[in-house]
């Protein structure tokens, strides 16, 4: 038990420091020189000489490399070029609306995608189960950011009862507008999220109930729904591998779905850093991305792991 | 869903979207970039079939020409994809055990790393770009055919008869060329389907943030993108490219169950 835990915990960790690599290496990859994007092309010799210096942009790249991972691991994120503002205060104000989102999401869809594979497996009537494969379907072929607008139509303009976007000011101390904000949102992310894991959850409820230990259990007189309580979590193993899968994906839909919806997100942040081309800012954003994303699929690879102890052996 | 359903209907869905991108490179009813300030939103007539935009254009031109430009950045997209994915999978599969660790990890974390918004920094910085969107596209959906590849080549490596093939003097390019590639095509066919769902999605949804297909050039997510402010007065100019990328979309997912199921009969039983 304890010993899978640090197993995960070590995957995890050697990931996000594989992850750390690659950014630091597309970042230097793109071309345009950081001191002239911030002081302008009539810069003094002498003023851009001394902006590289504070950056450390003077030094040897492993230098480089090493003096950004020391200070995050520090929990320093630096600062951004333009603002000078601190990295790690605009990230903690902007993981108020994304973490709220890619969480939701993805407990909805987990919980939604169970239950309709449970139900699935409980009447096999063949009426309900076209209604559940094209909904699927539909949900499969709508890319959020389409999704999105429509329900932008729908519930903000047509029936005006959500709105249309935007995230209130005092964020959370405002619980109740900040919560309406972020149903649309979350309901266009986890759409197509839920599509795909009831589609896993349903397949191996059949499967389940096609197996021998589900004819064995009736025979030996245990009801159809008590039966199947035994098989849920092997029906929501192969569901939870897949949403652990898909947290990364979930995060490339969360920064699209909150430029449709004007939400003052992570992913908003990086879109307009990079716009501006505020690089060591964009360098830390992108690690905490990346933070996010192994840290969710850590927790829901572990949870997979307590329901299906096989997984660890 | 019947399979031979699934893959008529995908397979019709993919033809049509094909044929009209076709069509596009000869003949559109307008020219697709022409404005013309008189003719404003119009409704559907019988000089524009499907109405005219903001400055005039001719939607259904536009969105021709549109199919035009996402079909072929999704087609070199997963051209890409099952290269680099099938090439990565097989290696990882036939190295020793150290290298096809190395692999795996690389593999692993790829499919982890968001992908798409590393195409979004390069994107931004080097100004928006068919290529540079087609290869972000191309290496995200590679990572997870690879990951597949590698599974189902590892089982036919494992398998007796390529075992006795060994025994018998093949060499590992001669197991690859014949038996791996042969029992592999069907599968990849399967995830080729796949990947192009995925590469629309993506080209649709870089193109809407301005980060794919450089105007003026229509695309599907710009026309999107474009008209999504006059969503209150005119809903059907945003109504026909969303319902465009749905049904290509709609139509390389049941390809891939038709072709699924025809391979695995049992799956049509369980969806």
């Amino acid at each position: 038990m304890l010993s899978g835990v640090v197993r995960r915990l070590g995957t995890a960790l050697a990931a996000v420091l594989f992850s750390t690599i690659v950014i630091f290496v597309l970042l230097r990859a793109l071309p345009g020189d950081v001191a002239t994007t911030r002081l302008g092309t009539d810069a003094t010799p002498q003023a851009l000489a001394d902006l590289r210096r504070e950056y450390g942009f003077d030094r040897p790249l492993i230098a480089q490399y090493f003096d950004w991972l020391i200070d995050i691991v520090r929990g320093d994120l630096g600062r951004s070029l333009l603002s000078g503002a601190s990295v790690k205060d605009d990230v903690v104000s902007r993981l108020d609306v994304t973490l709220p989102l890619i969480t939701a999401s993805t407990v909805v869809s987990i919980m939604i995608a169970a239950a309709i594979g449970r139900r699935t497996a409980l009447r096999r009537d063949h009426g309900s189960g076209v209604l559940t494969m094209s909904l699927i379907q539909l949900g499969l072929a709508i890319p959020p950011f389409v999704l999105a607008i429509g329900l932008i139509f729908l519930f903000a303009v047509q029936f005006k009862v959500l709105p249309a976007g935007g995230f209130p000011v005092s964020g959370w101390g405002s619980f109740t507008e900040a919560l309406r904000s972020l149903i649309l949102p979350t309901v266009a992310l986890a759409a197509a999220q839920t599509a795909m894991l009831t589609r896993f959850a349903r397949s191996s409820s059949l499967e389940f109930v096609a197996s021998d230990a589900f004819r064995t259990a009736r025979a030996v007189g245990r009801p159809r729904n008590d039966a199947l309580l035994t098989a849920q979590r092997l029906v929501l193993s192969p569901v939870l591998t897949v949403a652990s899968l898909q947290v990364a994906t979930l995060i490339t839909g969360a920064v699209v779905i909150e430029s449709v919806f004007a939400l003052p997100g992570l992913g908003s942040m990086l879109v307009r850093d990079i716009a501006n081309r505020d690089y060591p800012k964009v360098q830390s954003v992108l690690f905490v991305v990346v933070l996010v994303v192994f840290a969710l699929r850590t927790i829901v690879d572990l949870a997979n792991d307590r329901l299906d102890p096989r997984r660890v052996a | 869903m019947n399979r031979s359903t699934s893959l008529v209907v995908g397979g019709s869905l993919v033809a049509l979207i094909a044929t009209l991108a076709f069509l596009a490179s000869v003949w559109t009813p307008y020219d697709p970039l022409v404005i013309d300030t008189t003719a404003r939103f119009s409704s559907p007539s019988w000089q524009h079939w499907l109405g005219t935009d903001q400055l005039g254009r001719d939607v259904l031109s536009n969105l021709l020409v549109g199919s035009r430009t996402s079909l072929t950045a999704a087609l070199a997209a997963t051209m890409i994809a099952m290269t680099v994915g099938a090439a990565l999978g097989i290696a990882a599969a036939v190295s020793p055990r150290w290298l096809d660790g190395l692999f795996s990890a690389i593999i692993t974390v790829v499919i982890a790393l968001p992908a798409l918004l590393l195409a979004l920094v390069i994107a931004a910085a080097r100004g928006p770009s068919t290529s540079a969107a087609v290869a972000a596209i191309g290496i995200a959906a590679g990572a997870s055919v690879a990951a597949v590849t590698r599974f189902d080549t590892d089982g036919i490596v494992r398998s007796p008869y390529v075992l006795a093939s060994r025994y018998s003097g093949a060499s590992t390019w001669l197991v690859i060329r014949r038996h791996v590639v042969r029992n592999l095509a069907p599968t990849l066919a399967v995830q080729a389907s796949g990947a192009a769902s995925i590469a629309i999605i993506a080209e649709s949804t870089l193109s809407f943030l301005g980060l794919s297909t450089p105007p003026p050039t229509p695309s599907w997510g710009r026309m999107l993108a474009n008209t999504q402010q006059y969503l209150l007065v005119h809903p059907l100019l945003i109504l026909w490219p969303a319902l465009f990328v749905c049904v290509t979309v709609l139509g390389f997912n049941l390809l891939g169950d038709g072709l699924r199921e025809r391979l695995d009969p049992t799956l049509a039983q369980y969806g």
